[in-house]
């Protein structure tokens, strides 16, 4: 049996362009690496470093596993820590957060040393934390947290770990600390609490000072409003004293006409009171010999020189 | 009997065996777990195409010794020492026997050792992947060019050999095509994968890797339920034989055309006559391939053109560096732009137009847009941070070297906005710009409230506070050449947090109860006040009309007196009495009177002037009132 017994499948002229296409681009990727701006390559051959490529371009190699050219960002990266618990010099706990700003400075370094900015991330964790813990050990509470900005130190801290940490970073991992910053303070969780439960009791003694404060304050304002009104009222009653004591002078003065004949005076005054004190609802028992009743008992005229004697009552 | 597609199944089978080793390799070598599953999945394809490749080398072989003995036979046909007595594939040391015995015991099993081999490597894999810590980003481009060019090169070879399965007598070859098939399917995943690992998408290249491994399990399974079916499946003498370790799933998955033969049926079943026999169904099918092959021209020649947004600008890259400004400068600005295709020149793209935003103090959404209450969390995560706190009765500074330095927390909703001013230094100078912004800011936060009392933080000193902050901001930006100038920074919120935000509320109502009790002492003086006043007033003008009254009816009478002191002096007796008993004639006018008769007082006269006197005037209902004749009759009545 020949080959040629059987027709041949259709070959497919698109199909192996497509092929030939990919593998002239599998090819390409394997032998041609370009370096971006911003980037760092070291170049390997069968695992041996050539050499560091520090300016961007286009570089050939020989396909994998003859050569490797390793990529890296060598921007500066930000590394953003964790709260961090640590002790202060007068043994107080604190939370801190750092960031630290690093790049790679040498690429060969880096490759051997770390391999991947992962492992660059957790070296250096390990790295500035080590030296956080040293130096803010050094330094009391309130070189952290105080209300006088001189005696703050966090500049100094910040220094004082970057100082520390950079020429361990470049010497160990080929890294360069562009920077490292506090980024935030803390408490550790029962602490917090009790500073909320301070600031609470605080706020509560505020609010119980304003309340007694506007108490008082009512009880001041109506203790002199009574005052006021009582003192204004004793003023009145006194100048009305002294008003009703001029009418008694003025009526006293006119009342000396009455010397000249005191007994009419008296006769009349008493006739007035007679007159005023029977009022419609009275009651009067007179004697019989009473004028001008005595007429009723047969009496003869009485004299009316006598005095009438009157009495009722109600 | 052409050898070609023979051929090309043993190149599949040893390629697919030096991938796995070299996926195996490639998995300490890139760290990539998904070159784990390649490798058994690699495995599992080459020993298929081994398999395949043998039973054809048998069948050939079987073939071309027919054929020679028939030759022989024609040769010789009156017989010979060596004439065939027999069937060919009995006699021992043929190639009829070999492949006979081949398909005997050799062939069913390939399809269970596979299926044991890939479960256990299923199982083993799923088990490490359980155990891996979470996964990172990370540019894996080498792996992803890797996956990328064995997958389409598999591809290609498995479409080679499942074409050439369709030709008579070739079907052993098709499971060494689908196998290859899949194969290549799995590695073009795992190079999606990569991709967006490096696009920052780590969990889908995780997500790739186990499904890869589900594949693989779900294969070997299959393999070992092929072999079970096998087992009871009738044959006769004649039967053509079977190939256990062929996979349906894969052969599902690699075969387009039987997804096409799918959907035509459907097509043709849901339209009532033959759609994928007609001329648009044909022309498609034709040019399928070209069209493909157009469309990826097309979408490379794109790669030729760069189109920027309003508010972009870009940096043009040739072979990785900014290109120089002798050749056109690097600068694009929004618009239309050619450049040289992909990998030769590249765009890379800044918002530099754009007012960017980040933000301190807080994370995630707002929580209720429509109100913002200190007693409720104003977005989804809110950081205090630490305050200095001075005595709160002297307001002094606490003095210098005491350990214990009251704090207070607050918490700072800080907007910064920025926009890119420096193009280079923003797109080289840092990875994520955004990220230091964001990190600057909170640490001139946290500096600035670590320097301040909360109340000054909270009360009249907000704006200073906003404005150190802002400054140093700015400041450390320009320190770090991030590229951008900071226009805005904002103390959106200053709050006490949360859990303690209802006590500084009450101190405000308790603020608002002092005025209320101190408005209520005010109310009380206005009403007391006036009143006192006016009732004052009241007493001094009645004592006025009093002494007026006083002083006039004195005169008056003063007056009143002189006449009638004339009047009596003429005849006073006669004054006197007429004056007297007008009087008593006015006085008794109206009260009731009772006249006693002197001196015999048991005789009591009773004089109803006016209306009728009540029964008596000393015992009251005890003496009965004297008969009288009506109204005003007078009467007497005795008197015990």
């Amino acid at each position: 049996m020949s080959g040629h017994d059987h027709p041949h499948p259709p070959r497919n002229r698109w199909m192996l362009a497509l092929g030939a296409l990919v593998l002239a681009l599998f090819a390409l990727s394997q032998t041609v690496v370009i370096v971006r701006q911003g980037e760092a390559a070291v170049r390997t051959t069968f695992g041996r470093v050539d050499g560091a490529i520090a300016e961007p371009g286009l570089y050939g190699r020989w396909p994998w596993p003859v050569q490797k050219i390793e990529v890296f960002d060598a921007r500066t990266q930000v590394l953003e820590g964790a709260l961090e618990q640590t002790l202060t010099q007068d043994g107080r706990p604190v939370l801190m957060s750092l960031y630290t700003g690093w790049r790679i400075a040498d690429p060969v370094r880096f490759l051997e040393r770390v391999g991947t900015p992962e492992q660059a991330r957790r070296n250096l964790a390990g790295l500035v934390g080590h030296w956080r813990n040293a130096t803010v050990g050094r330094h009391p509470f309130e070189a952290l947290v105080n209300p006088d900005p001189k005696a703050l130190k966090l500049e100094a801290i910040e220094m004082a770990i970057a100082g520390a940490a950079g020429p361990e970073a470049r010497e160990r991992y080929g890294i360069e600390i562009a920077t490292v910053g506090i980024r935030s303070l803390g408490l550790p969780q029962a602490i917090t609490e009790k500073v909320f439960d301070r600031m609470r009791a605080e706020r509560k003694a505020v609010a119980e000072r304003y309340r007694s404060e506007g108490e008082s304050e009512a009880v001041r304002i109506r203790a002199e409003a009574d005052s006021a009104r009582d003192s204004k009222l004793a003023a009145a009653d006194a100048e009305a004293r002294r008003i009703r004591a001029e009418g008694d002078a003025a009526a006293a003065e006119a009342y000396t006409v009455f010397e000249k004949d005191p007994g009419l005076a008296l006769f009349l005054r008493k006739l007035e009171v007679l007159e005023q004190t029977l009022g419609q609802r009275s009651t009067v028992v007179l004697g019989a010999d009473a004028p001008p009743f005595d007429l009723l008992a047969g009496a003869s005229n009485a004299a009316p020189a006598a005095a009438p004697s009157t009495g009722g009552g109600k | 009997m052409e050898r070609t597609p023979e051929r090309a199944a043993l190149f599949a089978a040893i390629s697919s065996l030096l991938l796995a080793v070299a996926s195996a390799v490639g998995r300490t070598a890139e760290g990539s777990f998904l070159f784990a599953p390649l490798a058994a999945l690699h495995a599992w394809a080459g020993l298929v195409a081994l398999a395949a490749a043998l039973r054809e080398f048998f069948a050939r072989r079987a073939a071309e010794e027919a054929v020679e003995a028939e030759a022989a036979r024609r040769e010789s046909p009156d017989g010979s020492l060596f004439a065939r007595t027999g069937d060919a594939a009995d006699e021992p040391f043929s190639m009829a026997r070999s492949a006979r015995l081949f398909e005997r015991w050799a062939s069913p099993a390939v399809a269970p050792l596979l299926g044991a081999g890939l479960v256990a490597a299923a199982w083993l894999q799923a088990r490490a992947l359980a155990a891996l810590p979470p996964p990172e980003a990370a540019v894996r481009t080498p792996a992803a060019g890797w996956f990328g060019a064995v997958g389409l090169a598999l591809l290609v070879l498995g479409r080679y050999l499942v074409v050439h399965a369709r030709a008579p007598g070739r079907g052993r070859l098709r499971a060494a095509g689908t196998a290859a098939g899949a194969t290549a399917l799995a590695a073009l995943a795992a190079a999606a994968g990569c991709l967006a690992s490096g696009a920052g998408y780590p969990a889908v290249e995780r997500g790739m890797a186990g499904g890869l491994v589900a594949v693989a399990g779900l294969l070997g399974i299959e393999q070992i339920l092929n072999t079970l079916l096998e087992l009871y499946r009738p044959r006769g003498r004649d039967a053509a034989p079977s190939s256990p370790y062929e996979s349906r799933i894969a052969r599902r998955l690699c075969d387009p055309s039987a997804w096409m033969r799918g959907a035509a049926e459907s097509l043709d079943y849901q339209f009532g006559f033959k759609v994928s026999q007609t001329w648009l169904a044909g022309f498609l099918g034709r040019t399928l391939a070209p069209l493909l092959l157009f469309q990826i021209a097309v979408l490379y020649a794109l790669t030729s053109v760069a189109v920027l947004g309003p508010d972009e600008e870009g940096i043009l890259e040739r072979l990785g560096r900014p290109r120089a400004e002798s050749a056109g400068g690097w600068r694009l600005g929004p618009g239309f732009h050619w450049k040289r295709p992909w990998p030769f020149e590249t765009v890379r793209r800044v918002p530099a137009r754009r007012l960017l935003e980040t933000h301190v103090g807080y994370e995630g959404r707002v929580t209720n847009p429509d109100e913002t209450l200190w007693t409720r969390p104003h977005f989804e995560r809110e950081d205090p941070f630490l305050t200095a706190a001075r005595d709160g009765a002297t307001s002094a500074v606490p003095p210098a070297g005491e350990a214990a330095v009251p704090v207070n927390l607050v918490s700072v909703n800080l907007p910064v906005e920025y926009r890119v001013t420096n193009l280079l230094q923003y797109a080289y100078g840092h990875r994520d710009p955004a990220a230091a912004l964001r990190a600057v800011a909170t640490r001139a936060v946290t500096r600035e409230a670590a320097g301040r009392d909360l109340f000054d933080v909270l009360g009249a000193g907000q704006a200073g506070f906003a404005k150190a902050v802002g400054d140093r901001v700015r400041d450390e930006a320009a320190a770090l050449g991030l590229g951008i100038e900071v226009t805005f920074v904002g103390v959106q919120g200053v709050h006490p947090p949360v859990p303690i935000a209802d006590a500084f509320e009450s101190v405000v109502g308790a603020l608002e109860e002092k005025e209320t009790a101190t408005l209520a002492g005010r109310a009380h003086a206005a009403r007391v006040l006036p009143a006192a006043s006016a009732a004052a007033e009241a007493v001094r003008l009645a004592a006025l009309a009093r002494r007026d009254g006083q002083v006039l009816g004195s005169r008056a009478e003063a007056e009143q007196f002189l006449v009638r002191k004339a009047a009596h002096d003429r005849s006073p007796a006669v004054y006197r009495g007429r004056a007297h008993l007008q009087t008593v004639q006015d006085a008794l006018a109206k009260p009731r009177l009772f006249v006693v008769a002197a001196p015999c007082d048991a005789e009591v006269l009773q004089l109803n002037l006016e209306e009728k006197i009540p029964s008596t005037l000393f015992d009251p209902g005890a003496i009965p009132v004297a008969p009288a004749a009506g109204p005003g009759a007078a009467g007497t009545e005795n008197r015990k």
